[in-house]
């Protein structure tokens, strides 16, 4: 048993070796491939992406999680949009979801009232008309609460595209505060705008 | 484009025509037994000018199936709130029920009457029967 496995090792490594082998080591250290015609281009190209580096970590604290705003508007909707700055979307989310959560439960509060009735009356015109009386208002309390799950489900659609757009306006804001910053360090020396 | 928004309004329609075709369900305990019938051929007389003890007599045809009583409520206009002023029950055999009401005061009284039948859960009231006009002098 032991030697079966040795061997089947031994096959793997084999092939891991053969696998790296076939490696195009060439293609790789193309310096071509990034657009370099010249070594500066490369100290650029390495600056930029050490100064991105640098830039992402600022963006990275003052961006929005994208899940954690969804957990917020599934829990109060609305409250998502307030948190990536979006006051207005927040606010009609909020008074949509309040209106028809609202109107739903005035016309499903109306409707269990006087289905109350139906359910204790004895006699058979008061029957019919006291469940038609609650029959109405059940079906639009129904209607509210279906429109209240739309708005509720847009509200989580749209959050994650406020935020995706919020995080892009922090990126921006980033790029731009630090290129027109006053003062910046290059490798070329420290520059100084007036 | 325009087809997503058709897709979306599509499917807006269909579930608010889901959500308004729930329905409530019927679940009053007498609603599964007969209801007696519409009383039909009410006749009200009202006692004439110079009588002491004032009424008004109804008359009504009997009705033959799930009926054990009757109701009978009178009001002061034909459209105004009718009040439950007697229950005529042990009603013997016969094509029509005569009752007589005792009025306190003189004037126009508007009546009409329903049947009643016994259930287990309890008493299923029939329909109203159309108003009948009494005038009772003084």
């Amino acid at each position: 048993m032991k030697r079966y496995i040795l061997f089947l090792l031994t096959m793997i490594i084999a092939f891991k070796l053969c696998a790296q082998s076939s490696f195009d080591i060439d293609a790789f250290t193309d310096p071509a491939k990034y657009g370099w015609t010249e070594w500066e281009d490369r100290i650029n190209a390495r600056y930029d992406l050490t100064e991105r580096q640098k830039l992402l970590q600022i963006y990275e604290m003052e961006a929005q999680s994208i899940s954690g705003n969804i957990l917020k508007s599934a829990i109060f909707p609305g409250w998502g949009q307030f948190n990536a700055k979006s006051y207005a979307k927040g606010q009609v989310m909020l008074a949509l979801e309040i209106a028809m959560l609202g109107s739903a439960y005035f016309f499903y509060d109306r409707a269990m009232d006087n289905y109350e009735k139906y359910k204790n009356s004895t006699q058979i015109d008061d029957m019919n008309a006291y469940y038609q009386d609650a029959l109405v208002p059940y079906q639009y309390s129904m209607v509210f609460i279906t429109f209240a799950t739309v708005v509720w489900a847009y509200n989580i659609f749209d959050v994650v595209q406020t935020t995706e757009r919020y995080n892009a306006d922090v990126w921006q804001k980033t790029l731009r505060n630090y290129y027109n910053a006053p003062i910046q360090i290059t490798p070329e020396g420290i520059q100084i705008r007036f | 484009m325009k087809a997503k928004y058709l897709y979306l309004s599509l499917t807006m329609m269909l579930l608010v025509l889901l959500s308004a075709s729930c329905s409530l369900k019927r679940s009053n305990p007498l609603e599964p037994y007969d209801a007696p019938p519409r009383v039909t051929g009410l006749s009200a007389v009202g006692s004439g000018p110079g009588v002491q003890s004032k009424y008004v007599q109804l008359t009504w045809a009997r009705n033959n199936i799930y009926t054990d009583g009757y109701y009978v409520y009178m009001g002061l206009a034909y459209n105004s709130a009718y009040k439950l002023e007697a229950i005529v029950g042990n009603v013997p055999t016969g094509t029509t029920v005569t009752t007589v009401i005792t009025i306190e005061a003189p004037g126009f009284y508007y009546f009409k009457v329903s049947a009643y039948k016994e259930y287990p859960p309890g008493r299923l009231e029939g329909p109203l029967s159309e108003w009948a006009l009494a005038r009772v002098d003084n």
